[in-house]
This record gives C-alpha cells, sequence and structure tokens, in this order.
C-alpha cells in the first residue's frame, strides 16, 4: 500500500519536475574573460577598460602567467589611489570594469516614416541563474586590496556599481597573497536586479586602504559567472 | 640603413644597463626613425594638418609644422571632436620597450606664442582602444611655463604616463580641449627632435 503511494508521489514528481514547476536548474558557468587573444573585448563581445578620476589612476595590460600548472595569459591591473585632491578632496577614484551588457543596435526606420534610425535599447545580462562572481587573483606583493563591483542597469545608468567587502572575504587565506587563489563573491552580497546585470569591477575604494590611498600590482584571470 | 643603427643603438644600450637617448623623428625624412607611420587624427568638426617644414628647424634643416582649429561644439557629444598627430613607436605588432628610457624630450615652438597641446603616450591596451594617456598641459615641462615663439625643450618623465612602458606604441601631440578656453582653439605649432632619454 506505502509502496505503491511512494511510486505515485514519485512519479508525481518527476512529472512536476519534467514540466518545469521544480526547483531552478543549475546554470553552467558563463565565462566573462578569460584574457586569451588580442581582443580587449571581453568573451562576451564587452567592452573593457580602466576608468579613473584624477589624480588616482589604473593601468591594465596582459602577462603570461601559470595557474595550477597551467600557462595562461592574465591581466595585470596596477592602481595608484590617492586620498587627497581630485571632487570632494577625496583623491578621486580607480579601478576596472569589464561589461556584461550588450550595446543596442541601429533600428531601421519603417517604411513612410521620418527621421534616422533608431538605437535600440542596450541588453543587458539576465544573470538569475547564476550564485556567484568567481575569478582567480594573486597580488604582485601581497595584501593588495580591493572591492568586487556590480552594477545593474539602474547602477550602469548613474555610471556606478554596488560594491562588495574588501576581496580577503572572498578568497581561501582571507587576503591577497602572491600566490594565485580562487575568490568567491556570491551575488546575494549584491543588492540589484540580477536580471538586468551591466558590468563586473574591481574597484579600489578608499576603505580597502588606510588612510585611504594605496598603490600596487594585482593580477586576475578567468572572471565568470557561476 | 637608419633601422640599423636604431638596431645597433639598442643593443649598445642594453648591454652597457642604461639607455643612451633614442631620437624617435628629427623630421629631416618621411617616416620616423623606428620606421613607424606617422599621421594626424582627426575627428569632425576638429581638424588638425602636419607638414614636414623646412622653412623652421631646431636642428638639422627640417621640423614638423602642426596646424590644429579644436572645436569647442558639435561633433560626438557635442564636444568638438579632436585632433591631434601620432607616431608610432612599435613596429608591424612588435612594441617598443621604453623602460630603460626616464623621459620624453621634444623641441617646440608657436607661430604666435600661447598655443597649447598635451602629449599622450598609447601602450598596447590604449592603441587597440583607438586612444592614449595624457599628459598635462605641455606648459608644465617647459622651461617659460608656456609655448612661446621661441625653441624651448619640453622634458616629460616618463612617469607620468600610466601605461605599460614594456609595451609602448604610440606618441601623441594631443590638442585636448582641456587645453583651451571654452575647450576650443586654433594655432600652428613646431615640434622637432623627438627622443625617449
Amino acid at each position: 500500500m506505502h509502496r505503491t503511494l511512494y511510486g505515485h508521489l514519485s512519479l508525481l514528481l518527476a512529472l512536476v519536475m519534467i514540466m518545469g514547476y521544480g526547483p531552478p536548474a543549475m546554470a553552467a558557468p558563463l565565462l566573462v574573460d578569460d584574457f586569451e587573444g588580442e581582443e580587449i573585448r571581453n568573451k562576451l563581445g564587452g567592452r573593457a577598460n580602466v576608468f579613473q578620476k584624477a589624480p588616482s589612476k589604473a593601468m591594465i595590460s596582459r602577462r603570461q602567467d601559470t595557474i595550477e600548472g597551467r600557462p595562461t595569459n592574465v591581466l595585470l591591473l596596477r592602481y595608484d589611489k590617492r586620498s587627497e585632491g581630485g571632487p570632494y578632496g577625496m583623491g578621486g577614484w580607480c579601478g576596472y570594469y569589464t561589461l556584461l551588457k550588450k550595446p543596442g543596435h541601429l533600428v531601421a526606420p519603417v517604411e513612410g516614416m521620418e527621421g534616422a534610425p533608431e538605437q535600440s535599447e542596450e541588453q543587458y545580462l539576465d544573470g538569475s541563474a547564476y550564485q556567484a562572481i568567481t575569478f582567480w587573483v594573486r597580488g604582485d606583493q601581497g595584501d593588495e586590496n580591493f572591492m568586487v563591483g556590480l552594477a545593474d542597469r539602474h547602477w550602469d545608468k548613474i555610471g556606478d556599481s554596488v560594491k562588495s567587502e574588501e576581496l580577503g572575504k572572498y578568497v581561501p587565506a582571507g587576503r591577497l597573497t602572491q600566490e594565485w587563489q580562487k575568490a568567491v563573491v556570491p551575488i546575494d552580497t549584491f543588492f540589484v536586479d540580477y536580471t538586468k546585470l551591466g558590468s563586473i569591477a574591481i574597484s579600489f575604494e578608499s576603505d580597502a586602504f588606510p588612510e585611504g590611498a594605496g598603490t600596487g600590482t594585482v593580477y586576475l584571470d578567468d572572471i565568470a559567472l557561476e | 640603413m637608419g633601422l640599423a643603427l636604431v638596431v645597433c643603438h639598442l643593443w649598445f644600450s642594453s648591454s652597457l644597463g642604461y639607455a643612451a637617448p633614442l631620437v624617435l623623428d628629427d623630421f629631416e625624412t618621411p617616416a620616423n626613425l623606428l620606421n613607424g607611420r606617422s599621421n594626424v587624427y582627426v575627428q569632425e568638426p576638429s581638424r588638425a594638418l602636419h607638414v614636414r617644414t623646412k622653412d623652421v628647424f631646431h636642428g638639422g634643416t627640417a621640423s614638423l609644422m602642426l596646424k590644429y582649429d579644436k572645436k569647442g561644439k558639435g561633433g560626438p557629444y557635442d564636444s568638438g571632436g579632436w585632433c591631434g598627430y601620432y607616431t608610432q613607436v612599435k613596429s608591424g605588432r612588435q612594441l617598443f620597450d621604453a623602460t630603460t628610457y626616464t623621459k620624453l624630450t621634444l623641441w617646440v615652438k608657436g607661430a604666435a606664442g600661447g598655443e597649447c597641446f598635451m602629449v599622450g603616450v598609447a601602450d598596447r591596451h590604449w592603441d587597440e582602444v583607438g586612444d592614449s594617456v595624457k599628459s598635462e598641459a605641455i606648459g608644465a615641462y617647459l622651461p617659460d611655463g608656456k609655448v612661446t615663439t621661441e625653441w624651448q625643450q619640453a622634458t616629460i618623465p616618463l612617469s607620468t604616463f600610466f601605461v605599460d612602458m614594456k609595451e609602448l606604441a604610440t606618441v601623441a601631440i594631443c590638442f585636448e580641449s582641456g587645453c583651451f578656453p571654452a575647450g576650443a582653439g586654433r594655432g600652428t605649432v613646431y615640434i622637432d627632435d623627438v627622443a625617449f632619454e
């Protein structure tokens, strides 16, 4: 009797899962940038660059390195975050961003309508199926620091992002070292609209440094959503 | 011949562990001394013109004459477009390693005095983006604090440019809006003997 009941329940559960009413399926990892090749665009076709406001500044380049025995090209990100001068005397800001959104495209005017082609809305990334932002990271000296930023459509329009805590919280050693570590930043760290993601940022915030100023070099690879 | 001299210079410099000055362009020949391409860059409504002139020069028999007309309105973002001049220090895909140099020097004079520009340097990244990292206005690097009708040597520390010095692609003369009142200006400058030191 019970065996028959369990059998029916199992069948019902299987049917529900098949019909799509079950728990959400896990999304396969989405590689945003592995820094291979000559392209300055990331794997999603999005632009990537530094952002900076004087007197703070940042620069990027690429270097060859080895992660877990695997030769790979990585991002070199050098920063000089100042604490004085610039807007409000706060030393300006600096960091790096990589776009998750896709640019709008030109929409040809419908026959009979006047005017030039219009630009369609940018396409933001639906990241609601992912649990974390992950990447490999190491410092040139160790003890470098930064926050991770995530921007949805709202923050993208403002030109800013919601910041994580200091990176040490998300790496096994509790701080950046000269060894490669995989950072795992839970996506619920960021109180944003996960269905409309615009960009991921590496942000050298004043809170990351004693006295609000710091310089250094960090290396990153394989930025992904998992 | 010129390229052979540059190669010998680089070998000799590296063998000594320091770099003797390397003249990038003396404007005596059509191409620069690293065999890189040179040209103006313009985005309307701004415009620029370059001529290798023998009428005015600091060293040798010729210099670069740059006429510029930087507008303050119109064009992309209604910021007047942009204009300037670039010279490549890369050779094909081979980028230029400037880590043994500490400064970029050039000689400059204006047709009227008071002209202004910034110097731009692009590494691999900024070259691919199609832009460069800018210095301050050129007056900050001149003995008189501004361009005059006399030749002056500008000395710009390479540390001014937060770029990858192992992978330089171009050097540029940039007539940026930040150089001019209301973002617009026009004039003529003469440039000679651009060098890494």
